[in-house]
């Protein structure tokens, strides 16, 4: 076999993830099944956040705003790290879909954030007598807030859509430094948040009777922050291909009169 | 039905809230997937009808 007969056969599976139009191909095939996954997690977890698990012997009911507050939590970080990665993507390779991602994540990780903030205030006001305190969880994940707002309006303000990528990869990296004092900031300051509780050496601290609906829950939210992140990316491309054609119309257009 | 208790209004908030997020999330994502595939195929079919002019 020639070398010219191995270059054109079946593209690899980098090639096909980091094409643009391949990648349209096979993720179509993903969104139903993750959107059918997404609502089954979903219907299951409610019903364990519910009449399936049991109130807590101190908090009473007001620990079932756990299983919203902390897949919220869990998201408003997780989603940092994609953008963290797809920002290394587009600094390190130059890599169309990782531009895309950055981009399509933003407005999620500000979403999921802002609930995070929120619930955690419902959750505040019956258990520690307050809807915000400016302790070093509470005010290190407002400050991701503002750092995700910036990216969102950082992305608006560009025109060229590869000098923003950069520009956003960079200032999305700097930002980093926030995620690690998010995770210890409650080992580091006397605050009122608890300390972790699931994800510990020792192993999680929480009765199983609670564990399950919380793992149901981050699944369902996960899965839905997967199923969205993949639409935004199928749509920031489609937008990519709107700008060309406009480009390429105007120019018909230049070129007939 | 399970009673909440006391504290049912803050409970009630904080799911409402979620879901008020994620169906405006998803609401905002697939109206924005959806107008975002009008706009191609409006502006592939211009740039044939220019293609036939010429």
């Amino acid at each position: 076999m020639s070398a010219t007969e191995n270059r054109s056969g079946p593209p690899g599976l980098w090639t096909r993830i980091a094409h643009p139009g391949l990648f349209l191909g096979w993720s179509r095939h993903l969104v139903v099944p993750l959107a059918l996954l997404c609502i089954a997690l979903f219907a299951v977890g409610l019903y364990f956040a519910f009449p399936g698990s049991p109130a807590d012997y101190q908090m009473g009911d007001t620990v079932r705003m756990m299983y919203v507050h902390v897949p919220s939590a869990w998201l408003s970080q997780f989603c940092y790290g994609v953008m963290c990665v797809s920002a290394i993507g587009t600094l390190v390779w130059r890599h169309p879909m990782a531009d895309v991602s950055q981009k399509a994540a933003a407005p999620l990780g500000a979403a999921f954030t802002a609930l995070a903030l929120f619930t955690g205030s419902m959750w505040g006001r019956p258990t520690w007598g307050t809807f915000w305190e400016w302790d070093g969880r509470m005010t290190s994940t407002l400050i991701l807030l503002f750092i995700y707002l910036g990216i969102v309006a950082l992305w608006r303000a560009f025109d060229d859509q590869l000098k923003a990528a950069r520009v956003i990869a960079v200032f999305t990296l700097v930002g980093a430094i926030n995620i690690p004092i998010i995770k210890f900031s409650v080992d580091w300051w006397q605050t009122l948040h608890q300390p972790a509780s699931v994800f510990r050496l020792d192993g999680p601290t929480i009765d199983t009777a609670m564990l399950v609906p919380l793992l149901v829950m981050t699944g369902a939210f996960s899965v839905l922050f997967l199923t969205l992140h993949l639409v935004g990316m199928r749509t920031e491309i489609g937008k990519r291909r709107v700008r060309s054609l406009q480009t390429a119309l105007a120019r018909a257009e230049g070129g007939a009169r | 039905m399970i009673a909440l208790g006391a504290h049912f209004g803050f409970i009630a908030a904080a799911y409402v809230g979620t879901a008020v997020v994620i169906g405006g999330l998803v609401t905002w994502i697939a109206a924005d997937a959806r107008r975002t595939r009008t706009r191609i195929a409006a502006l592939e079919a211009a740039r044939e009808r220019a293609g036939d002019r010429r």
